[in-house]
């Protein structure tokens, strides 16, 4: 079998507050292959982008904190290395889209300088390049998420672009150093329907054709059936359930999957779940089992006091919950 | 008999590039124990008709009647008894409760102003009546809104419109700020509040998938003019305007069944022009899949095609 | 029945927790704990100061020649004055003057200023606004010391003057500050709410609007303790304070400052003093606004 490209193993994060440690990843197991299309699905709170941004190291440390696991990009533990050596990582094979392109692009420069900039650290070039050489490389960075004029968007300031359009520049700025692993954090949420279909569209096309493997980080199960392979979701910062996305979406089997399927409304139109009552753990101190028992129905002695264990209920369909069973799936 | 009935309203604002053209003609009548959802995206103005109604400012033209009353005022100038039987639930649960003060002080504000010399005790029975309502203990009322997740903060809002007793809540976007699972259980609620109390809404979202399963009429509004109002079933099931199918088609949803459902694949393209600049004639011509020459310049006019099915594009005579 | 219990017995469990809370943010840096800490130090210098300075009557009209202008030694620790006052004795009656100060400036002026901040602020763009904010304006754009001078040098010159004079520049900073909280708070939601059911002005400029600037007003309460200090000794420093025989910080300096370098001790200590009470406060100032920084977000 192949080296997958990323490998989250056993990843343990925790944020250090006032009222003590909030163990907030407990055990996070993550595998993207290359070319894949990854949708890691969960609401606020449950630890999606804290995943995400121990992967490209954006944790706001000292206040957080791994304490434990491993991060295998390309065969090699990230955790273990030195702010350099990432760095050149992060310069070449990944990068990371955020929710608010607002507040991604600094408003005091043009489009012009931020995606120059972006294409001088995405490096590449064999000696030093000249400045039509840069300009060149911005202008196609920005065709190729179909900005129109790119000569006239490189020119503006980002309050002169429409959300959609910032979003873009981000998503092209975004490409420009991500050759293997591209993290889209909610690229979506801020967008409108029409806007966030076509930004999701484009980043489909363009991860495709790169061959770029793509985390899509969402709350939009809509969104993630439509673009990705496989799902992941997560609760309270444990993996409940990975499945490819296809028959996840067909019959989705942890009890939480099930209700958060459930709540999403319909255009069938006929009426939407109940929701789940209760709320999301306090992370500092979790429940010692299942992170879900609290609020789940078939909880059992066993869920409260084990950690469930992963088990493949059918082929490549992944489930940490031990009322699922394998019969009945 | 209608208890909301909006005629020709506009709303103008005045900026420094230009008047801003927010609600340009919009007119509907929202019947009693109706749930009117009114679909668009940001800049579309629907969140204007929603403050417009409630009296956060005038209207510049046209005419609000809410239970046979002309409320075409500012708020400030509207009697207390509009005040306590329309109520609205805002969009952010973060901002619209004070941080500073406790859930119970939150709550008693209307019950002050709207109670006729109620007792201390009397709010304060009332107040935690509020909160059995919403489901949440009693204890709550002592908590400040930091100490809440964002649907219990929701949940609060809502109670704190309902403490009046009002006939008719304008609800913006109550849930859009919220995970699908907190919006099941308040979307619960309050389609349970509807019938318990024989309320009216005016829903105003820009998530046509909720609306399918929430209102009873959808009305779809661009760049401040209703494009399409139809009762939710024939609605969905007969799509008019090329918006509304561009709309619908840009969901993403959950089943193949769903997909069936889409009016078939209409590609979006172009964004929302600023409502400072309006295209002239049909103002969704530039986006729209199914241009004619007319639309360029003659702006269409709302048509009723079939028993309520109300339709603004040149398509339809 | 079951309400009142709930009334009695379920009281705010959230009060204590705050304060944890607020203490734990307050101490993450080590300088707010000094600062604190100093300031309670010198409140009790302040307090305690007839009972701990070592010569009281210097603190008065008192003259002993035969004592004068000491340097510092084991009896006098801070040397004494041309009139053989001890010089310890007077910084620490000092201290109680610049405290006094700071309480009868700032319990004039923030009251005031506030108001008027709240007013403007939640009637933005109305002649209230208009009115509160360019007569702020016209005390703002006099420089302060100048305003003071102006004032003390047509009243007479004394403690109590200077104290109305720095009442007088300082109140439109506290309306500028409230004016910029309260006019972008009148725009949220919850005030919106209020205002929608029908709660009248006074409800929400001081229910709604105040509890939510008090955290910026106590920080720069804090931090403006130190300037009153300063301005208050500037103002003694050129004769327009606190007169002699008054153990008044700054005109201590002033005195001092004629004998210098050979008898530094007269003016260096009392400088010292200010330092002190200045740094104090604005280390305390900084801790505050830290501790209320992180609360919002």
């Amino acid at each position: 079998m192949t080296q997958p490209l990323l490998a989250i193993q056993g990843l343990n994060v925790g944020f250090k507050v006032f009222e003590g440690e909030m163990k907030v990843l407990k055990e996070v197991n993550m595998t993207v292959n290359a070319g894949e299309k990854i949708g890691l699905i969960g609401e606020m709170g449950c630890g999606k982008t804290t995943t995400m941004k121990t992967i490209i190291r954006l944790l706001a440390e000292p206040a957080a904190n791994i304490t434990g696991g491993r991060i295998m990009f390309n065969g090699t533990d990230t955790l273990s290395m030195s702010r350099g050596e990432f760095q050149k990582i992060r310069r070449n094979s990944l990068s990371m889209i955020f929710e608010d392109p607002t507040a991604a692009l600094n408003p005091v420069y043009t489009i012009g300088t931020q995606v120059r900039d972006a294409v001088y650290a995405a490096g590449n070039f064999k000696s030093k390049p000249t400045r039509a050489e840069v300009q060149a490389r911005a202008v196609r960075a920005l065709e190729e998420v179909a900005l129109p004029d790119p000569e006239r968007v490189l020119n503006n300031y980002p309050v002169q672009l429409s959300g959609g359009m910032r979003q873009r520049v981000c998503i092209a700025m975004a490409l420009l150093s991500a050759s293997d692993l591209l993290i889209a954090d909610e690229p979506d949420t801020s967008l409108d329907v029409t806007i966030k279909d076509q930004v999701l569209r484009l980043l489909n096309d363009l991860v495709e054709r790169k061959g770029t493997s793509i985390i899509l980080v969402t709350h939009s199960l809509g969104a993630v059936r439509k673009m990705t392979d496989r799902i992941y979701v997560m609760y309270a910062g444990s993996i409940m359930e990975t499945a490819p996305t296809n028959m996840f979406f067909t019959e989705p089997l942890h009890p939480y999957s099930r209700v958060l399927v459930a709540s999403a409304p319909r255009l069938t139109g006929r009426g939407i779940g109940e929701g789940i009552a209760g709320r999301i753990p306090d992370y500092i101190n979790p429940p010692a089992g299942c992170r879900f028992s609290p609020r789940c129905e078939l909880a059992v002695d066993e869920c409260i006091h084990h950690r469930p264990e992963m088990r493949e209920i059918r082929p490549d369909h992944f489930v940490a919950c031990p009322q699922v069973d394998p019969v009945v799936a | 008999m209608s208890i909301l009935s909006l005629m020709d309203v506009k709303k103008f604002f005045p900026t420094a590039q230009g008047v801003v053209r927010a609600v340009d003609g919009v007119s509907f009548d929202i019947g009693k124990g109706e749930t009117l959802g009114l679909v668009g995206e940001s800049g579309s103005g629907k969140s204007t008709v929603a403050y417009t109604v409630i009296g956060s400012h005038a209207p510049t033209s046209g005419s609000i009647s809410f239970e046979g009353e002309d409320i075409g005022l500012q708020a400030s100038k509207r009697p207390l008894s509009i005040k306590k039987r329309l109520q609205i639930v805002f969009q952010d649960p973060g901002t619209s409760l004070n941080s500073a003060r406790t859930i119970r002080q939150t709550l008693e504000v209307p019950l002050k102003v709207h109670g006729n010399g109620m007792s201390r005790q009397q709010r304060l029975e009332r107040v935690v009546g509020l909160l059995d309502l919403i489901q949440l203990p009693p204890a709550y009322m002592h908590k400040t809104p930091g100490m809440l997740s964002g649907g219990e903060k929701q949940m609060v809002g809502i109670a704190r419109a309902l403490a009046t007793g009002p006939s008719f809540v304008i609800l913006d976007e109550p849930t859009s700020a919220l995970d699908v699972s907190v919006q099941a259980k308040i979307i619960t609620m309050l389609m349970d509040f509807q019938r318990r109390f024989e309320l009216s809404y005016l829903f105003i979202t820009h998530d046509l998938s909720l609306m399918r399963n929430v209102a009873s009429r959808v009305a779809i509004m661009y760049l401040g003019k209703l494009c399409e109002v139809a009762g939710t079933s024939e609605f969905f099931r007969n799509p008019l305007h090329p918006y509304t199918q561009l709309l619908l088609s840009s969901i993403p949803v959950l089943s193949d069944e769903e997909e069936r459902l889409k009016p078939g694949q209409v590609i979006s393209r172009g964004e929302i022009p600023s409502p400072v600049n309006i295209p002239s004639g049909c103002s969704f011509h530039l986006r729209c899949h199914r241009k004619m020459e007319i639309c360029e310049h003659k702006d269409p006019e709302m048509v009723d095609t079939d028993q309520g099915h109300r339709v603004r594009c040149h398509l339809y005579p | 029945m079951a309400v009142t219990r709930i009334l009695t017995t379920g009281t705010a469990p959230n009060r204590g927790e705050n304060a944890r809370r607020n203490w734990y943010r307050f101490s993450r840096n080590p300088l707010s704990i000094i600062g604190l800490t100093m300031v309670i130090l010198i409140l009790i210098l302040a307090v305690a100061a007839p009972i701990i300075a070592p010569h009281p009557p210097s603190a008065g009209k008192f003259l002993n020649f035969s004592m004068a202008s000491r340097a510092p030694s084991a009896e006098n620790w801070c040397g004494t004055d041309v009139f053989g006052r001890d010089i310890l004795t007077r910084v620490l009656y000092g201290f109680r003057f610049s405290l006094m100060m700071v309480v009868v400036v700032l319990s004039l002026v923030v009251p005031v200023g506030v108001f008027f901040g709240l007013l403007a602020g939640y009637y933005r763009s109305t002649w209230i606004d208009t009115g509160i904010m360019r007569i702020t304006d016209i005390f703002v754009s006099i420089p302060p010391l100048v305003l003071a001078l102006a004032i003390c040098a047509v009243l007479t010159p004394g403690v109590f003057n200077a104290m109305v004079a720095v009442s007088l520049m300082w109140w439109p900073w506290y309306t500028r500050m409230v004016y910029g909280v309260a006019s972008s708070l009148r725009g949220e939601f919850f005030v919106q709410a209020a205002e929608l059911t029908g709660a009248g002005k006074w409800h929400i400029l001081f229910k709604e609007i105040l509890p939510n600037c008090l955290s910026s007003i106590l920080t720069k309460m804090s931090l403006d303790a130190g300037w009153v200090i300063l301005i208050g000794a500037s103002l003694s420093f050129v004769g327009l304070g606190a007169q002699a025989p008054t153990p008044d910080l700054g005109s201590m300096v002033a005195e001092g400052s004629k004998y210098l370098p050979d008898q530094w001790w007269i003016s260096v200590f009392p400088a010292f003093g200010i330092m002190l009470v200045v740094l104090a406060f604005n280390l305390l100032g900084d801790g505050i606004r830290d501790m209320f920084g992180t609360e919002r977000g």
